[in-house]
């Protein structure tokens, strides 16, 4: 870059690729602020405003009916009796709850994403703004890979902000009401490490589903690149009707890999990738005791980020990629 | 100088259709080139070759680079105004400005706001709720805030009322246009820019028929005013196209001196709109 455009530039950096990826990230952030952040905050305040609702309904129903009871002598009762048996079994019920919360921001963040990855490279072909975004200097490999990452690590980063200030809110509530009721809440509540655990366990499942939701993602991008029309259809009719014909050749020959494998790890895969790891049903049938910490256990997350499964999807997700990129760059419909 | 656009035998097909038919033409720096043709012509089908948007056969370079596969750096030289109101409609002024600036090394916040402070256009606007109007003044807003060397315009102001079509050709004059420039214009409205047009290219039918600075064509076409008496006169020396006006004959001439019209008759320099009329019907 020659001096003159330097000092003709007010930003410091711009065109560079840093910048530029940034930037697109940011228009990817603005365009899609009310699935990304609005509706995880809104999810966020009603369930909070439920939890205060129920207590408040539970409270006066207790006190029609069965009158205030003193509850600090059971409580230190109680306490005194907790062995460290119990103990571990309650920290890891409080565990599970507090990733149980969670679930409703995560069923918002899995339609948000698969909404977003279906939509986006098709709307701006449709509305035609494409062709603003290619007037300026920003190449089509940045645009999709801005468009992966706020899919892959945008989305759920914001999601899983919004599940922590919902755990913290609920324990908020809850401390707060056993206090009113005489009862100290710390000893039970107050379980920093239990938190710790759980955030970095949230922290690391989306490093480790960005490698095995890659392929998947990828192919809802190539999709939504791909489709003249309903990119919907594209995205969901292709890989079921795709599984139907596998399940039809498996009739007439003996697969080495069975129809039902197929279902598995390539229909169920897509669509079980938008979202966040610990939406995969299949992974709640862990036979430990607690399949919903199961699901997300270091020991699963390990797993999932060493199988060969997760690496032969990777490759095959670069290629989907590099696929919607290319369908960006040289298609012309617009 | 070397030429800002070059083009040699320059192809495209659609099928069995042919948008583009062994065009070559060259378009140097400093110029203001008005592309004008009819709907499906293949105006846009050149500009989208220029802009490296659509593949295409034969020899092309825009400021000696391939636009189709050096198509980022090219945009960085490069601006364009596809037709009118491409602007994302979710965006506001702000997050726009926001952007640009990152992306492109050569955009000047400072010329950016300057030209909106002119407009009714408010950052925290969005283009949802912008008329057409407003929508072509922020996009002017940005392109004329990057320094590039060459602007294309496909109906810029398609769309829109007359008093913003003219002040959008002024402010692109005024403020933006200077001799390292060149403007690329395609327009249904002939006559709102043949005056600042600097060279016309007529293309028909996949072809260019004309190709010719405006400063040469008083020269070449005039268009000659004749009573009835004379009109034989006239059409012996092979017009173009012959039009009534108030009772008497317009017929419009290429390559005919003018001294031999002006015996038969008041002469002048024919429109832009009148000569596209004419040749276009005469290369029929």
């Amino acid at each position: 870059m020659t001096a003159v455009a330097h000092t003709a530039s007010a930003h410091a950096g711009a065109g560079s690729p840093l910048s530029t990826f940034v930037a697109l990230m940011k228009r990817e952030f603005w365009e899609h602020r009310g699935g990304l952040w609005s509706a995880q905050l809104w999810t966020v305040v009603v369930l909070l405003a439920l939890m205060v609702l129920s207590l408040l309904i539970g409270e006066a129903f207790r006190l029609k009916f069965v009158g205030n009871v003193d509850m600090s002598g059971i409580s230190v009762l109680m306490l005194d009796r907790v062995g460290p048996a119990e103990m571990a079994q309650y920290r890891q019920g409080l565990e599970i709850g507090l990733w149980g919360l969670g679930m409703i921001n995560q069923i918002v963040l899995y339609f948000v994403v698969l909404f977003y990855c279906i939509g986006t490279l098709y709307d701006e072909r449709k509305d035609r703004s494409i062709l603003f975004w290619k007037s300026l200097p920003a190449t089509d490999t940045q645009t999709v890979l801005a468009k992966l990452a706020t899919a892959l690590v945008v989305a759920p980063v914001i999601a899983l902000v919004a599940i922590a200030l919902l755990q913290v809110g609920f324990m908020l509530l809850v401390g707060l009401y056993t206090a009113l009721h005489g009862v100290n809440p710390l000893p039970f509540l107050w379980q920093p490490a239990i938190f710790a655990k759980v955030w970095a366990q949230m922290l690391v499942t989306i490093p480790v589903h960005l490698l095995w939701a890659l392929p998947g993602i990828a192919w809802l991008l190539l999709a939504s690149s791909w489709a003249k029309r309903t990119p919907f259809v594209w995205a969901i009719l292709v890989p079921v009707l795709a599984g139907v014909f596998y399940a039809m050749i498996e009739t007439a020959v003996r697969l080495k890999l069975p129809s039902n494998w197929f279902w598995e790890h390539v229909v169920a895969r897509i669509f079980s990738s938008p979202g966040s790891m610990s939406l995969r049903p299949w992974q709640w049938q862990g036979e430990g005791r607690n399949p919903m910490a199961e699901a997300v256990s270091w020991d699963r997350l390990a797993t999932t980020a060493t199988s060969v499964e997760t690496w032969v999807g990777v490759v095959v997700g670069i290629g989907l990629i590099a696929a919607a990129i290319w369908l960006r760059r040289y298609r012309d419909d617009s | 100088m070397t030429a800002i656009i070059e083009a040699r035998g320059l192809s495209k097909s659609y099928g069995a259709t042919k948008a583009l038919d062994d065009i070559s033409f060259t378009i140097p720096p400093g110029r203001i080139v008005g592309l004008i043709g009819p709907n499906g012509a293949g105006k846009t089908t050149a500009l989208k070759a220029i802009l490296g948007l659509t593949p295409y056969q034969g020899d092309l370079k825009v400021l000696g680079l391939n636009p189709h596969s050096q198509r980022q750096q090219l945009m960085q030289e490069v601006s364009f105004i596809a037709d009118t109101a491409i602007l994302p409609r979710w965006i506001k002024v702000a997050e726009l400005i926001e952007f640009v600036e990152r992306v492109h090394p050569k955009f000047s916040r400072a010329k950016c706001e300057a030209f909106l402070a002119k407009t009714k256009l408010t950052p925290k606007m969005r283009v949802k709720s912008m008329s057409k109007g407003m929508v072509v003044q922020l996009h002017l807003a940005i392109v004329m805030a990057i320094d590039a060397r060459l602007l294309v315009l496909d109906e810029p102001t398609l769309g829109l009322d007359i008093l913003h079509r003219k002040a959008f050709y002024e402010a692109l004059l005024n403020d933006y246009f200077d001799q390292d420039k060149t403007i690329l214009v395609t327009t249904h409205q002939v006559e709102e820019i043949e005056h600042i047009l600097s060279d016309v290219i007529f293309i028909q039918d996949a072809k260019i028929v004309l190709d010719a600075e405006m400063e040469s064509l008083p020269a070449r076409f005039a268009e000659v005013l004749v009573n009835a008496d004379r009109r034989d006169e006239a059409l012996a020396l092979k017009p173009l196209t012959e039009r009534t006006l108030f009772g008497k004959s317009a017929l419009l001439y290429d390559g005919v001196d003018r001294a031999r019209l002006a015996a038969l008759g008041e002469v002048r320099t024919p429109g832009l709109a009148d000569l596209f009329v004419a040749i276009m019907k005469e290369s029929k």
